[in-house]
């Protein structure tokens, strides 16, 4: 079995998230079982050697929730310090508890990044008001692992929600971070894109684009130097990041990726323990075969 | 300076087949004026007239471009009007088509969600006026392709083993804070929507004699294909609560199959996009395609020049895609 040295995309379901999760109404029946220890099996059969835990969405992370969740995660990676980091979760978009949670889970309890998520309740990442939390990841030169979310408001019709709008609200987040600039006024953070940014490899060209208006204006500054320099600067930032593979098809999702970025920006990520191990099995062999199986 | 990058190492056509061209006719334009509708909640209609088509067609090497109407469509206000706002817009079409031979082709229109008069219109516009296939958008009102309610209109268009351009409206959820956003994201996530749609009710399975043409390369059903196809098999089970008779179970790699028979054309190129194209689906069913009429003259030029200094091709492939793919779906313009 190859080795995946890292999985950056591997979910924890601890009880004090579980019961937010209550508290918020959803029904948790169909929430998978999970603990450490499944965890740690599922990294055994797989020769995964470490997980970056995070949890699976903003719902019910309000500031206390949020605080509890960094600090199970803290203890986990006490206890397990070569098997498991983690990304701390942040009560988005509340400005002003997302900043101190940042400063307390980085700082104090030295967690390996955080986890946002392309949406909360509407709020996007991106939109200019949250300034103040990219710039206080910047200054850390913190990881951000930028995972899906539910977008209100969209009808889920046939069903069809889990596979084709949860995916691409990622590329609704990073159309805004390439719209507001925040990818050049935030360049020390590291950025990670779950499930291959959605689309955004496949659109990255039109997406691009975005770069080169400001408002309702054009850039022309910026369009000028790249038809002299003969770039296509806005394309760059796509091309800038990296992405994760949680829940991306192993053949045309991946060949795409490829085609946009070197297999360095290429991050595994399992989605465990939403995805089973036989699609994460296919997942590894895949890019075991492009070489593409970095440490973080 | 501009210019010469343009010609730069471009594979030279000029008898490409462009099939994602839009027409914007004058009387729908003042049709639509008397209900004070001046274009899509977005922008304005553009001014377009055949003469500026046909310029930029004689720039982009276009012998022949099939016109369909895109966004916002031809369903206002009721049945009555949409019918003969689509009517007035398809016999438009047909009298291009007669007065530039060989220059023009077009997809009817159709005043979905009036399944009766888009029925009618099949006919009238297929028969009587030999248009070349049918324009769909992605939604009616809300509704998509795969709803029970459009089955009358994929039987008759499966029995005429007909042609449909698949162009995507805008989704009832839309970009409020950022406009720009609805072009550049939104759209192509409807057209996978939309495709997703006939793929789960399990339409494009019981029409496999209807010819599909995804606009803007699929959106992004190329890249999303095994998720999609994925999503579809395990829906009969996974999500119980949904009405079952919208949903039908395809297996993973038969929901591949379905996809990968989809035609998709160029417009909306980038290098990582037509490779993903071109292997999902094969060179053979990559359209030459534009997005003229609603787009600048620059964007189709820089869209031609994308297509047409995409390395991925070599030169004999180059001439499947600008035009012999087309071929069998148009036959007329062999």
């Amino acid at each position: 079995m190859p080795t995946a040295n890292t999985d950056v995309h591997h979910h924890m379901l601890p009880p004090v998230y579980i019961e937010a999760l209550k508290r918020s109404g959803i029904d948790v029946s169909t929430v998978p079982d999970w603990t450490p220890d499944s965890s740690l099996d599922m990294m055994e059969t797989m020769s995964i050697e470490k997980a970056i835990l995070s949890v699976p969405s903003p719902t019910g992370c309000d500031r206390e929730v949020a605080r509890s969740v960094n600090a199970y995660a803290s203890q986990i990676k006490a206890s397990h310090p070569e098997r498991f980091g983690a990304f701390a979760c942040i009560p988005f978009p509340d400005v002003k508890a997302s900043v101190s949670e940042i400063a307390y889970a980085l700082d104090v309890l030295a967690l390996d990044g955080v986890i946002l998520f392309s949406n909360v309740g509407g709020a996007y990442l991106g939109d200019p008001e949250y300034d103040a939390i990219l710039a206080e990841l910047n200054n850390r030169r913190s990881m951000v692992l930028v995972h899906a979310s539910d977008r209100p408001g969209i009808e889920d019709h046939d069903g069809a929600n889990p596979f084709v709008e949860y995916p691409t609200d990622v590329s609704r987040a990073f159309a805004r971070l390439v719209y507001s600039h925040a990818f050049e006024r935030f360049r020390d953070i590291r950025w990670v894109f779950a499930g291959a940014g959605g689309v955004v490899p496949f659109l990255a060209e039109r997406i691009g684009k975005l770069h080169y208006t400001n408002g309702k204006k054009l850039r022309w500054g910026r369009i000028i130097i790249d038809l002299v320099t003969k770039r296509n600067s806005g394309l760059d930032l796509v091309k800038s990041v990296s992405y994760d593979t949680a829940d991306i098809g192993p053949r045309f999702t991946l060949f795409g990726l490829n085609h946009l970025v070197d297999c360095e920006q290429i991050r595994f990520g399992s989605n465990f323990p939403f995805s089973d191990e036989t699609t994460i099995g296919r997942l590894i062999e895949a890019l075991t075969e492009l070489n593409a199986t970095p440490d973080l | 300076m501009f210019q010469v990058f343009m010609k730069l190492k471009e594979v030279v056509m000029t008898n490409r087949i462009d099939i994602h061209n839009h027409l914007i006719p004058e009387e729908y334009v003042s049709l639509l004026a008397t209900l004070g509708i001046k274009g899509t909640p977005a922008v304005d209609f553009p001014s377009w007239s055949p003469k500026k088509a046909l310029k930029v067609m004689d720039r982009n090497g276009i012998r022949t471009a099939i016109l369909s109407m895109s966004t916002p469509g031809t369903y206002f206000k009721d049945d009555a009007f949409s019918r003969k706002l689509t009517r007035v817009t398809n016999e438009y079409s047909a009298e291009l088509i007669s007065r530039y031979p060989g220059r023009f082709g077009a997809f009817a229109a159709l005043p979905l969600p009036d399944v009766g008069g888009a029925l009618a219109e099949i006919e009238h516009s297929l028969d009587t006026l030999g248009l070349d296939g049918v324009g769909l958008l992605t939604n009616y009102q809300g509704i998509y392709l795969g709803d029970p309610r459009f089955e009358t209109i994929f039987t008759e268009l499966d029995r005429r083993e007909a042609v449909v351009f698949v162009h995507p409206d805008d989704h009832l959820v839309m970009e409020d804070r950022y406009a720009i956003l609805t072009p550049i994201l939104e759209r192509p996530l409807e057209t996978t929507r939309a495709v997703t749609n006939l793929l789960t009710s399990g339409t494009l399975a019981r029409y496999p004699k209807i010819r599909f043409i995804l606009a803007h390369g699929g959106g992004a059903v190329p890249f999303l294909a095994e998720r999609i196809a994925a999503g579809a098999a395990l829906n009969g089970t996974a999500w119980p609560a949904l009405d079952r008779s919208l949903i039908a179970p395809v297996d993973i790699d038969e929901g591949l199959e379905l996809l990968r028979r989809l035609y998709f054309d160029t417009a909306q190129p980038g290098e990582a996009h037509l490779e993903t194209v071109k292997e999902f689906a094969g060179v053979e069913h990559i359209l030459f395609g534009t997005d003229s009429g609603w787009v600048t003259p620059i964007d189709s030029r820089l869209t031609t020049r994308a297509v047409s200094t995409f390395n991925g091709f070599s030169e004999a492939q180059h001439r499947l895609v600008d035009r012999d793919n087309a071929l069998p779906l148009f036959p007329r313009f062999a």
